[in-house]
């Protein structure tokens, strides 16, 4: 029995070790990046609409983390006083707060949210309820245990959809980030 | 010779039962700590210190000159990995596991420390499977592993305590528990 658990040990070890020594000067996560032309922040921040729901390669750096449940960072745009808040699925990719600072690549397709004047959201054109907006949630600050707050169903907006339109205070886009890349 | 069941039973729910303690123990750790989310951090401590200096009022041609005068102002010597301005007044500067806003116009300084709490950073890392790719085959082989020690459980003890007994009444409650709530709050 002893001998088992040596051998067991050292297998791991063994591992471990090749596994440290392969591991590159960058980090991943979700799934792997299969777009190589980056979109410049700030072309999707002037024209957003013409980004909506298109997959797209951002690259920045990472200036914000969602520090209870790494659901979310802010991208530094190319342009100064601009960022690109990137929502994952909750779970799916969980971004360590040690990367604040360093630059990340991350693919995702841009998604539009829109809020009344009392901050309640009304559209939601992604499928993930949960939106942590940067509306919602300034840096530190994190989803709830809901997850912040939810869209409207598709038969709630049918009945609202004509006046709810005209009662949009504020339209925020974010990237649904499904894989990143942060340069260690 | 007859299959002697019960005896493997006993076996596989005791080596499994001593393979799964590390583990178990890990996840009931970093279960109640990230239950509490609401309340805490379970990953980080995150330190933040407000202080002033004074404002800087000289026009700098880069960022760089900009964040190296406010580190020499703060008597911070270690090197910062890139800056971003959030605003026409703001600067933010991001060393390691710490970040320092600075407002240089009026001079108010904030920062803010991120410390790895020691043990529970590493557990919930595992728990929550950020590592993913091998990692989780390994927590499903748990999870599985865990399956199979609930239901071998059952069928360790015979008679008065075993699972036609006190045992049947046990693990009646322990269903109907988790029914209870779905039926309350689901």
């Amino acid at each position: 029995m002893k001998r088992l658990f040596v051998l067991t040990l050292t297998v791991l070890w063994g591992f471990l070790c090749i596994h440290q020594a392969m591991a590159a000067d960058k980090r991943t996560f979700g799934e792997e990046l299969t777009l190589t032309e980056e979109t410049p922040i700030s072309e999707i921040t002037e024209n957003p609409e013409a980004y909506l729901g298109k997959r797209v390669l951002v690259k920045g750096t990472v200036v914000g983390v969602c520090a209870k449940r790494g659901c979310w960072i802010n991208l530094a745009s190319d342009n100064d006083y601009e960022t690109l808040r990137v929502k994952v699925t909750d779970g799916e990719i969980v971004f360590p707060m040690d990367i604040k600072g360093h630059e990340a690549w991350v693919e995702g397709e841009l998604y539009k949210l829109e809020f009344d004047k009392d901050g309640n959201l009304i559209t939601n054109t992604s499928d993930d309820p949960h939106v942590c907006s940067n509306h919602q949630h300034k840096e530190g600050e994190s989803c709830d245990a809901d997850g912040g707050t939810k869209a409207e169903t598709d038969a709630e907006k049918t009945e609202t959809s004509a006046e709810s339109k005209s009662e949009v205070a504020e339209v925020i886009y974010q990237l649904k980030g499904i894989g990143a890349v942060v340069q260690d | 010779m007859a299959f002697k069941w019960r005896k493997w039973n006993i076996i596989i729910h005791r080596d499994l039962g001593y393979l799964c303690v590390g583990l178990t123990l890990i996840y009931a750790v970093s279960g109640v700590a990230v239950n509490h989310i609401d309340d805490w951090n379970p990953n980080y401590d995150i330190q933040r210190i407000e202080s002033q200096m004074e404002p800087i009022t000289t026009d700098y041609a880069s960022r760089d000159e900009l964040a190296q005068e406010v580190m020499r102002r703060l008597q911070i010597e270690k090197p910062y990995k890139s800056t971003f301005l959030p605003n026409p007044q703001t600067i933010e500067i991001y060393l390691d596991q710490h970040t320092i806003t600075v407002n240089y116009k009026t001079g108010v300084v904030q920062q803010e420390i991120i410390k790895n709490r020691p043990i529970l950073r590493q557990f919930n890392f595992l728990h929550l499977n950020e590592p993913k790719k091998l990692w989780t085959w390994v927590a499903d082989i748990y999870a599985i592993s865990l399956g199979i020690l609930a239901i071998t459980g059952m069928f360790i003890l015979k008679g008065k305590k075993g699972i036609t007994g006190r045992g049947a009444w046990l693990t009646g409650i322990g269903i109907l528990l988790p029914v209870l709530f779905l039926w309350g709050y689901f």
